[in-house]
């Protein structure tokens, strides 16, 4: 989330805990398509709205315990995921989701004038070695620091972070051509 | 730490997405009833606080006729910070300050135990542990912490002096000024505030074992205090 929308995003945590409810559209618009994408790689079309729905009402009830912080988003992908995770319990759903749900949000509607970009991007991550588009997912989809994709992955810290910078450098390699320029 | 390039053609990505309609509806009933609900409840805190007013008018008049004897209760609230006639409080100019390892901290005083206990916590962070001393004697260690614990996360300023009774840092007099309560027999004062972003800030402020301990505590949660007073009293 680039600074500008983390600061509008602490604001809007913010007013929502003062009891302005009408600020969750604007965090919904300025972070669903984030939540959305990571409900959906998580329970799949079926159940991604309702996830989504669950996950907006904790944020009106977690707001007042809210405190400012450098990765607002990274608090709000935190309440879908644990969401999406009680959901699969609670309706005994096995995630089946593919790892192609991590990179094929333009099949699920996507604006025009985005999609060009979008499908460069999707094809460039369906290049990638699974490991490698798992441990993007983990790091750009779930906010997840190095250390919490570590121990989700069950490896070492100084491996994920190799296999992340090996995983950036091939992603880079094809979008740019082999530049970061 | 994230590549910024790519960062922002994922977040591109995100943001083209069609999301569904309808999605916040509930949530915003949910914030909206929360508020009503207030004035219920304030009309009660108003009560409460009227009783609170007289029962202060009445201890104010009781003292005033040197009737009342403190006693070990439960709270004891309104405690005045310290006199220049009680206390006699020293300066940071009177220190000699040397950084200290947090990791084994508790080689200066086993006090600050505590304090080495946080720092190797997987979900804690301490930084800034320094150790003031006079004359050579271990007077006063500072710290700064961070602790998160599910949605939440305690930022505290942590003191701990080691001196006489009265003797007091002369930045900690105010931790003086706040309510007393007991927890486990123990005495603290303890101030609640607002910080700039609404957030809960408490003073704490106990004495254990002849081993002064301050806390600044800002955290969302509003009995944050409460695991602070369970770390110094066993």
């Amino acid at each position: 989330m680039q600074t500008n929308d983390g600061e509008k995003l602490n604001r809007l945590i913010f007013a929502v805990a003062k009891g302005n409810a009408d600020c969750l559209d604007g965090i919904y618009a300025l972070a669903g398509g984030k939540m959305y994408a990571v409900a959906f790689s998580l329970v799949g079309r079926d159940y991604a709205e309702d996830v989504l729905h669950d996950s907006f009402i904790k944020i009106a009830r977690f707001a007042k315990k809210y405190s400012w912080c450098d990765n607002p988003c990274g608090w709000l992908i935190k309440i879908v995921r644990n969401t999406a995770l009680d959901f699969i319990k609670a309706k005994k759903i096995r995630n089946e989701v593919s790892e192609e749900a991590f990179y094929s949000l333009s099949s699920l509607g996507y604006s025009p004038e985005k999609r060009e970009n979008a499908i460069m991007l999707e094809q460039a991550m369906s290049k990638l070695e699974p490991e490698e588009r798992k441990i993007l997912y983990l790091i750009y989809y779930l906010d997840m620091t190095v250390r919490e994709a570590a121990s989700e992955l069950e490896m070492s810290k100084s491996a994920v972070q190799r296999l992340k910078e090996k995983a950036e450098a091939r992603l880079r390699e094809l979008l740019y051509g082999g530049t970061n320029e | 730490m994230k590549d910024d390039k790519l960062e922002k053609e994922f977040e591109e990505y995100f943001k083209g997405v069609n999301t569904p309609d309808n999605i916040t509806g509930d949530a915003k009933k949910y914030v909206r009833t929360e508020k009503r609900a207030m004035p219920k409840f304030l009309k009660f805190a108003s009560v409460a606080a009227s009783f609170l007013l007289v029962f202060a008018l009445s201890l104010t008049v009781i003292l005033k006729t040197d009737l009342f004897k403190k006693t070990d209760g439960s709270t004891d609230s309104g405690a005045s910070p310290p006199s220049e006639s009680i206390f006699r409080f020293y300066s940071d100019s009177e220190l000699e300050s040397r950084n200290a390892d947090a990791y084994s901290v508790s080689s200066l005083d086993k006090s600050l135990i505590f304090l080495q206990n946080l720092a190797v916590a997987d979900n804690a962070q301490v930084s800034g542990c320094k150790a003031g001393y006079k004359d050579g004697k271990l007077f006063l260690v500072e710290a700064d912490s961070e602790l998160r614990y599910g949605l939440n996360r305690d930022r505290t300023k942590i003191y701990v002096e080691f001196t006489e009774e009265n003797l007091v840092y002369s930045e900690l007099k105010d931790y003086y000024g706040g309510s007393k309560y007991y927890f486990n027999g123990a005495e603290y004062y303890l101030t609640e505030q607002k910080g700039e972003n609404g957030e809960p800030e408490f003073k704490l402020h106990i004495s254990y074992n002849g081993v002064k301990y301050y806390f600044f505590i800002s955290s969302p949660d509003e009995e944050a205090y409460i695991k602070y007073l369970y770390l110094i009293v066993k």
